[in-house]
């Protein structure tokens, strides 16, 4: 297992995201958030819909709305300071330093044009070569994420692809300008489980073969265990504890981790009695975040502390392992 | 487990069509299932292998070409009406899309009820403030419209229409899938415990494994329009036969477990075109198991004890014996 790298791909440091309001004071969606990840490595930002995670990684890629304001207090990314990019900047680093996988494929690419169209134009988006090279740069690329008989689908539009192949030329898209980090936004969410298994098998894959960093963004407790090296919990805006996968899974400090591990049926029957442990209440919204932890008026263990400021990130040991919370649970849970 | 002999709901060689461009999808290709009362059965399998076009049949929401639904041993008419309808419910994976955004919750609720003109307008509310408070909807809600209540709430509402006709069958279909984990766990405890309450038949359909294996008595799995596998759901889990039931389990999580009890099952490729389905074992193009056979004969479902029922000519080679001898 890959430990925090003296020299990470990635550092994040102190990244918020503003709702910008314009009667009211701006409401941060994203709240002072820190992460880096190592080349080589896959940190999985997990949490609810609305923790934050998908606006993290948008706000990295600067695709945000103005309404939204990005802050950070440092942004490195493989040696660049990415803290305020000017639009020159992050053109020349979106797709060719770093590339952004997203959920929903068909979406992302354009259903009027090939398969071939669209790769050779991002080929040559990031590399001064003649077309010719750039087609069969894209038949590569095509391979590459095995497409069987890359050939002939060079020539389909993405409406005649599977939700499985259509996301494999999306990779092939993300793989074009060859970066150095993937930033992969639910990227087998949207596909059945058999062929979601076959997606992460392939950005396993290519991560080992290139040397890729990777965020992954999921909600799938499972996803984080079969990808990643490391975890980040993120709830309401904020991460609430990180960590390697093995330790923050085998023995969660932070109640919400907890909870969420518990909230999944794993082995048990209902058939025999078991309930599955619930957590009360649902995710706040930005604007309506307790002043505390934003946790506490879900958190059995909540005392009036929590309630008075917001627990911060603390290092627990060496390995990166930190939580934010005031009254974590014991080191091993029984 | 329960052993009950009486079949609260018999679907027999239930066939859907559906007419697309292409020509006709056999969406389901001749499906038998029994359910007993109290009894879940989760059906699994990949999208477009025909379980909701399965579920909308046996509720009445589309019209099999053929087959027989009976509901305590009485045949249903497929287009129900009356008393008959008020048997089998559906909760729906989006609740959002099955609301009407005009509508309170109160009168989403009272709706059922006066559709099948149950008691008096007053009586009607009385129920639906006892049904919206059984589901956890708290009184301050009531008037809300959807777009007031969060995922879990509009599901806890489309459950609360559900059983407002106390039927005797519930569909759920992806009854959690669009929910948050935190709120997923308390939809399923909800659901359970109204089963327990009312003797509730289940059928749970998902695409998560662990869901179906946490909720079901038996699983039933499907492939293009056929049960492949059914059985109970720990004699499913911890011995999957079927190729297609091994692969599923081995992304679901416990792949060195069901490794160490058959061969090792990797899906390459993607669901065929239901149009045009391989002859044989509709699985076979997919199967790194398949031999000559398999493109010649269909198999049919074979007892491997216990109710475990596979169909595949090649499940024997790798049965244990003693479940083989059951056979």
């Amino acid at each position: 297992m890959i430990s925090a790298s003296p020299a990470p791909l990635l550092d994040v440091e102190g990244l918020s995201i503003l709702l910008k309001e314009k009667k009211r004071p701006d409401v941060a969606a994203v709240d002072d958030v820190s992460f880096s990840v190592a080349p080589g490595e896959t940190l999985a930002l997990v949490g609810e819909s609305g923790a934050g995670k998908s606006l993290t990684a948008l706000a990295l890629m600067r695709l945000l709305p103005k309404t939204l304001g990005v802050a950070a207090k440092r942004i490195t990314l493989d040696g660049r300071d990415l803290t305020a990019p000017s639009d020159n900047e992050i053109r020349a680093i979106r797709g060719s330093v770093m590339a952004m996988i997203f959920q929903d494929p068909l979406s992302s690419l354009n259903p009027v044009l090939t398969v071939e169209r669209q790769l050779v134009e991002a080929i040559r988006l990031h590399e001064p070569i003649s077309k010719a090279d750039a087609r069969r740069r894209a038949l590569e690329l095509l391979e590459m994420v095995r497409i069987p008989a890359a050939a002939t689908r060079l020539a389909e539009y993405p409406h005649r692809l599977s939700g499985g192949m259509r996301q494999r030329v999306m990779i092939a898209m993300a793989l074009a300008g060859r970066p150095k980090l993937i930033l992969a936004d639910e990227p087998t969410t949207a596909l059945d489980v058999t062929i979601s298994g076959q997606i992460i098998d392939l950005l396993m894959e290519l991560q080992r073969d290139l040397g890729l960093g990777m965020l992954f963004i999921t909600h799938d407790l499972h996803v984080v265990r079969t990808v990643a090296h490391r975890v980040a919990v993120m709830y309401s805006g904020r991460i609430v504890e990180t960590g390697t996968v093995d330790e923050v899974f085998a023995t969660p400090r932070h109640p919400y981790t907890e909870g969420l591990i518990q909230a999944r049926p794993h082995g048990s029957f209902a058939v025999d009695g078991h309930r599955l442990r619930e957590i009360n209440g649902t995710v706040p919204v930005p604007a309506a975040r307790p002043s505390g932890c934003a946790f506490e008026p879900r958190c059995a263990r909540a005392e009036a502390d929590c309630r008075a400021q917001v627990p911060p990130l603390v290092p627990d040991n060496d390995e990166g392992r930190a939580f934010a919370c005031f009254h974590p649970l014991q080191e091993r849970v029984a | 487990m329960t052993e009950r002999t009486a079949k609260r709901l018999a679907i027999d060689d239930m066939v859907v069509e559906h007419r697309s461009r292409g020509g006709i999808v056999h969406a389901v290709a001749g499906v038998s299932l029994d359910l007993a009362a109290g009894e879940t059965l989760g059906l699994v399998g990949e999208s477009g292998c025909g379980k909701s076009s399965l579920a909308r049949a046996i509720v009445g929401l589309n019209t099999p070409k053929s087959g027989s639904i009976r509901i305590d041993g009485q045949p249903t008419d497929t287009r129900r009406r009356g008393a008959q309808a008020r048997q089998i419910q559906m909760v729906f994976q989006d609740p959002y899309g099955s609301l009407n955004p005009r509508s309170s919750v109160r009168e989403l609720v009272e709706e059922p009820l006066s559709v099948h003109r149950l008691g008096s307008k007053a009586e009607r509310r009385a129920r639906a403030k006892e049904l919206l408070e059984r589901v956890g909807i708290p009184l301050a809600m009531h008037d809300r419209l959807p777009h007031q209540l969060s995922g879990g709430q509009r599901q806890r509402v489309g459950i609360a229409r559900a059983i407002a006709l106390e039927p005797k069958i519930i569909i759920c279909d992806e009854p959690v899938s669009a929910l948050d984990v935190s709120v997923q766990a308390q939809v399923l405890n909800l659901l359970l415990d109204l089963q327990r309450e009312q003797d509730l038949t289940f059928l749970f359909i998902s695409h998560d494994l662990e869901v179906v294996r946490y909720v079901s008595h038996r699983i039933a799995v499907m492939y293009l329009g056929v049960i492949v596998e059914i059985g109970p759901a720990e004699g499913i889990w911890s011995l999957p036969l079927h190729p297609y039931t091994r692969a599923l389990m081995q992304t679901a999580g416990d792949a060195e477990r069901v490794a160490a009890t058959g061969p090792v099952v990797k899906l390459a490729s993607e669901l065929p075109n239901p149009l045009n389905p391989p002859s044989g074992c509709r699985f076979r193009t997919r199967c790194p198991l398949a031999i000559d056979r398999c493109s010649r004969d269909v198999p049919s479902l074979e007892d491997f004890g216990n109710g475990h029922r596979v169909a595949c000519h090649r499940a024997s080679e790798w049965a244990p014996q003693a479940m083989s001898g059951a056979a």
